[in-house]
């Protein structure tokens, strides 16, 4: 483990660190460049600033080396495991996995049975979770292989340090993270199944709607939202504003499943596509990433994927899981009703920090409450062991304070499944808290691998 | 089918599954597929082996419909065969629609299926348990009643058949799927279900208290009544509908074979 200070100098006064001054000009750069996320509140949405921490976390070449070769691995695995899903389903034939994990779940969609997406990607961009536990040792927390967000925020934030503060990378072997926009476009056009390639965007109250924005800008894909593209004769069409119309080939779409495409998910959706998902199933389109991979990043199925690593590559899992329990084997739940107060348990369906619960913050009742709800609904639920996880120094009014943090690595799958040499670095601004999510009130930081 | 709107709507998009399609039991020929306003851009097999044809209409019209018409040589074999168990676990679980509550639960109770051997002869007993205790009548349920709320009501029409023995089969971990289709005669269309046993589909119709025969023809099957919607649309709008389905299946000749 290395941090800033190892390769920067401690210095006594926090005045006297490099990081020091450009800590405000960033934010205010932040801000100017509308680097915001938004969140929906009693039914109102406001615009927060994503809080930036100017110390970065800082990751030696070699370990990055390690989290690379497991990272691959894993999402490597991930994307075998959901196209035997939609296929031939040997894994559940086998019963590595039990078949009620993936049918009665709600990542799984029936619509995309049978389904071979363009070059047979179907998780194009992964955002994996990971920390760091005080011993080193790293643990994958959570896959995420739906929208993940979070790239566009160290991306930008690297060039605005770069100008506001260039001393702090003088003499220092950083690896450059502003090739994501390349890596990305490789990836969206890898899969392209001829013509434009559009980020398309549910609009501008939408949470990560500077992303996406940002995303198309160095991408060079046009921004665009539902109603500017058009299903015909089984091709995706693109209207521009002289009322032209364009081939597209490969959507980046930031919009869910559930609301894709009115004629096979809601159908009540306004923002979707109608008859995307049928010319999408005839290989016309490219949709990144695709649809129904909700099937292999639920916190149910995150505990067979050390099983599925073994299972399709015949490997040893290189990245651990965070120990967890499944309620659902009677083994586990012996073991989780006994050691109540060290878990944390999550619930299956739910993401972004919500559902997550302390066995030892609970009082005597919410705790009767919540055995009886998991002795009747084993399924539902995953407990883990509570992961001492590190703390990186933040600033705070001038002083340095320890906060826990966590890693979101970028997997991008094209030829090859590529790691993004950065990552998202969240941390919780609550000294108590180890909920990271920015949802949840969470700042970020950018990540520094070293290159030697 | 025949949906009239009351004023006129535009930007139309369907999706039709109104084409049966060969099954080990039926043979589909001569088809003759026409929609009007005429506007069919695709065509498709879904992810549960149904033809579906796409369209868009974006003029101002104020009706919509289709007729299809073909020859369908039915009963060439008792059932379909079927995929391994694996690989039709979709089928095995329960819905939005089918979701069990407190009657289909007791429902289950009140009939034990210990005396059955197989898959098959649980859905048959099902099939019989409810064809005896639940009541045909129209207008007590609506297009989109639930299993549950069905059985609660005591009575309803085959799509509530249907889904209540989906339910109730499903219950047991039966592997089962829901039927659209058309039976001998003029009318309506219809619904059953099939269930798996030992890679076959097996046909019940628990409307009529019968195992499906040569008098059945299949248009699509699916997990439930939502997979297999004859006419599926979004338009621009604001209007009220009505629909009309006549369904007419005229016997030719009889086929005997031994």
């Amino acid at each position: 483990m290395i941090s800033y200070m190892d390769i920067c100098g401690k210095r006594d006064r926090v005045e006297d660190m490099e990081i020091y001054t450009g800590a405000d000009v960033v934010n205010e750069q932040l801000a100017r460049y509308g680097v915001k996320f938004g969140i929906y509140k009693n039914n109102e949405f406001k615009e927060q600033l994503f809080p930036f921490d100017m110390i970065p976390r800082v990751i030696d070449n070699k370990e990055f080396a390690y989290l690379e070769k497991g990272l691959k691995q894993r999402v490597k695995a991930l994307n075998l495991f959901i196209a035997d899903i939609y296929g031939e389903k040997k894994i559940i034939k086998d019963k590595i996995v039990p078949e009620e994990f993936i049918y009665a779940g709600s990542g799984y969609l029936p619509q995309c049975e049978g389904i071979v997406p363009s070059k047979g990607v179907y998780s194009h961009i992964s955002g994996i979770d990971l920390v760091q536990s005080k011993d080193g040792t790293w643990y994958i927390l959570e896959d995420n292989l739906r929208i993940p967000s979070g790239a566009s925020y160290p991306m930008i934030v690297r060039g605005i340090e770069r100008r506001s503060a260039p001393s702090l990378f003088t003499g220092k072997h950083i690896e450059d993270n502003r090739n994501y926009a390349d890596m990305l476009r490789h990836t969206m056009d890898y899969v392209n199944c001829g013509g434009h390639t559009v980020i398309l965007t549910p609009g501008r109250y939408n949470a990560a709607y500077f992303e996406h924005s940002y995303l198309a800008e160095k991408t060079g894909a046009h921004l665009v939202s539902g109603h500017e593209l058009i299903v015909e004769n089984d091709h995706l069409y693109f209207i521009d504003y002289s009322g032209r119309k364009e081939r597209v080939g490969a959507v980046y779409r930031r919009i869910s499943d559930e609301y894709l495409d009115p004629m096979s998910f809601n159908e009540e959706s306004v923002i979707g596509i109608p008859h995307i998902f049928d010319i999408y199933r005839k290989g016309n389109v490219a949709l990144i990433n695709a649809p129904g991979n909700g099937v292999a990043d639920d916190k149910g199925i995150y505990y067979f994927v050390p099983k599925m690593i073994k299972y399709y590559l015949g490997e040893e899992p290189i990245l651990n899981n965070a120990p967890t329990y499944l309620p659902y084997y009677d083994e586990d739940m012996k073991y989780v009703l006994d050691n109540f107060d060290n878990l944390v348990l999550k619930d299956v369906a739910e993401a972004g920090g919500y559902g997550v619960v302390f066995g030892n913050k609970m009082s005597k009742e919410e705790k009767e409450k919540f055995i009886a709800m998991l002795k009747a609904e084993p399924r539902r639920f995953i407990a883990q062991e509570v992961i001492d996880f590190i703390d990186i120094d933040i600033m705070e009014k001038g002083q340095l304070l320890p906060r826990k943090a966590d890693l979101r690595a970028f997997v991008l799958m094209a030829e090859e499944p590529m790691v993004w040499k950065s990552g998202l670095t969240r941390f919780s601004r609550n000294p108590d808290s180890f909920i990271v999510n920015s949802s949840q009130g969470g700042g970020f930081k950018d990540t520094w691998v070293l290159s030697q | 089918m025949k949906l009239l709107f009351s004023n006129e709507v535009k930007e139309h998009r369907f999706s039709l599954k109104c084409i049966p399609h060969d099954t080990d039991m039926q043979k589909i020929e001569n088809i003759d597929v026409s929609v009007f306003p005429d506007n069919i851009t695709g065509k498709d097999i879904d992810s549960h082996g149904n033809i579906t044809i796409f369209g868009y209409t974006k003029e101002l019209h104020d009706s919509f419909g289709f007729d299809v018409e073909g020859t369908a040589s039915t009963g060439l074999k008792d059932f379909e065969s079927a995929k391994e168990l694996h690989m039709v676990g979709m089928y095995k679980y329960q819905t939005k629609i089918t979701a069990p509550g407190e009657s289909v639960l007791d429902f289950s109770k009140k009939h034990s299926l210990e005396s059955c051997s197989s898959n098959e002869e649980k859905a048959l007993l099902i099939m019989q348990n409810l064809n005896n205790e639940f009541e045909y009548r129209q207008g007590c349920t609506d297009m989109d009643t639930k299993a549950e709320e069905a059985l609660k009501g005591g009575c309803g029409v085959c799509q509530d058949f249907a889904h209540i023995m989906l339910s109730l089969c499903r219950l047991e971990s039966i592997p089962c799927r829901y039927v659209t289709g058309m039976m001998i005669g003029e009318g309506r269309s219809h619904a059953w279900v099939e269930a798996w046993d030992d890679n076959r589909w097996i046909g019940f119709d628990p409307t009529n208290g019968k195992v499906v025969n040569d008098e059945y023809i299949k248009i699509s099957n699916g997990r439930d009544f939502r997979d297999c919607l004859v006419n599926q649309g979004i338009f621009t709008g604001n209007v009220t509908q009505s629909q009309t389905i006549s369904v007419i299946v005229n016997e030719e000749q009889n086929l005997i074979h031994d």
